[in-house]
């Protein structure tokens, strides 16, 4: 049992916007509940008024679908939709790493990436993945509807630019590219219900010869107060063919550009010491699944 | 505050009163009397807790009464065919893979869930659908063997 609050379920994206909007602070929305409800008996002095669930407006955004080449994700989409889709399994790998490892299965049956995306944590799994993926978000609030860029949707630890009522409706990731791919690389200590000590999504653009670095990205989870674009790193990478070496010095880069903290689960030094590593590893996978996909 | 909520829990109709802030695994062990569900971590963690809400294994300590209104849930008591055990739980008694039983149940339910989805799972996806438990007696390795072996009968 959790300390009382009313539970209110809206039907529609409008009714749910309204109540956001009248009940303010007193409300928290929750999609699938699994940050929102553990926060609520690990933190009982938070104590909430009212509960916004989404679950029941969850017919209109659930989906996974590709339009004019742009792949659209309803944020009431659960992890485990994501991991099972042909769609994401094929052409967006670098995210069905991330969905496959989240929690467990029971977790990713219920948990949803709008929820990932909107507690706003830099440990979220689904965040790197989508930084890289260049992913954008529509937003429906008050006075409408609105799409921002993911990278400047984060404000801090758990903050994040949504204001009451607002509801993150949809992901929208723009056209993959020729010759490019992603990997994610999480570290953790059990194969499940981990958040990662660190973690780093590498994405790479090439030229049809795989000789050089048409354009990269990279991004950094647990690496500093917000999930982190690595931009200087990915900087170092364009222009060169994809070697070792190069990723060691992008990773190292990316170091200098994360922030790291020393929490419950490892020191800041050990995540500083890893995400080169991870950095190069992502990358190099990153690389041979351009080369197994030409094949 | 008190709802009527209306379910089918292990094939039984149920028209109960649950509060907004109880959890399913309350309403099963406080309410219902279904003790067979346990409760662990309460977080999530370790999965002592997991039954089936429409054919899907979820956590119930992460999962409100009030949201299985209209549902249909199955719990450990709903496993077995009144005396004859489950093909899952004759291989488990078998393998050896129940020491104190505490994790028991619930990793039954995610056995059952992931052998309705994929009738002859690898080892592999067999740990990946496990995974989300914690057992600290076995090792894993006759729990592993458990499902493999019943995956084979129920064939």
């Amino acid at each position: 049992m959790f300390k009382p609050f009313e539970y209110l379920r809206p039907k529609s994206i409008t009714e749910a916007v309204e109540l956001g909007v009248t009940y303010g602070s007193e409300a928290q929305y929750m999609a699938g509940g699994t940050d929102v409800l553990v926060n609520l008996k690990n933190k009982p002095q938070k104590a909430l008024k009212f509960i916004i669930t989404l679950r029941y407006v969850n017919d209109q955004l659930n989906y996974i679908k590709l339009e004019d080449r742009y792949l659209k994700i309803g944020a009431l989409t659960t992890h485990r939709d994501l991991e099972k889709s042909a769609l994401i399994q094929r052409e967006y790998q670098v995210l069905h790493d991330a969905v496959s490892q989240v929690g467990s299965v029971q977790i990713r049956n219920v948990a949803t990436i709008g929820g990932n995306i909107c507690s706003s944590l830099p440990s979220a799994d689904t965040a790197s993945p989508l930084l890289v993926l260049g992913a954008q978000l529509k937003i429906m609030g008050q006075d409408g509807e609105k799409v921002v860029a993911l990278e400047d949707f984060y404000l801090g630890h758990a903050q994040n630019i949504l204001n009451k009522g607002d509801i993150l409706t949809e992901i929208i990731i723009p056209p993959k590219k020729s010759y490019a791919a992603g990997k994610y690389y999480k570290l953790g200590r059990r194969g499940a219900m981990e958040l990662p000590l660190v973690g780093a999504a590498v994405y790479l653009v090439m030229d049809k010869n795989l000789d050089l670095c048409l354009d990269a990205r990279v991004a950094l989870t647990t690496a500093a107060p917000v999930p982190l674009p690595a931009k200087k790193a990915a900087q170092e990478l364009v222009g060169k063919p994809i070697s070792p070496d190069n990723l060691t010095k992008a990773g190292k880069i990316a170091v200098q550009e994360a922030s790291p903290r020393t929490s419950l689960r490892t020191t800041a030094a050990y995540r500083r010491e890893v995400l080169p590593v991870l950095v190069r590893r992502a990358g190099l996978e990153a690389y041979e699944r351009i080369k197994q996909n030409r094949n | 505050m008190g709802e009527r909520i209306f379910c089918k829990i292990n094939n039984v109709d149920y028209d109960v009163v649950v509060n907004h802030n109880e959890t399913l695994l309350h309403l099963l062990r406080n309410k219902l009397g279904l003790t067979g569900t346990n409760e662990g971590c309460g977080s999530g963690d370790c999965g002592a807790c997991t039954v089936i809400v429409n054919g899907k294994a979820v956590n119930s300590c992460l999962y409100l009464a009030v949201d299985i209104d209209g549902k249909e849930v199955l719990t450990i008591e709903g496993l077995a065919d009144g005396e004859k055990l489950h093909p899952l739980q004759e291989a488990f008694i078998e393998e050896g893979a129940v020491q104190c039983g505490f994790c028991t149940p619930g990793v039954l339910m995610s056995a059952k869930a992931l052998l309705d989805e994929k009738s002859h799972p690898s080892e592999e996806e067999i740990r990946k659908g496990i995974a989300g438990h914690l057992c600290r007696c076995t090792g894993y390795i006759k729990i592993v063997k458990g499902i493999s072996s019943a995956a084979e009968k129920i064939k």
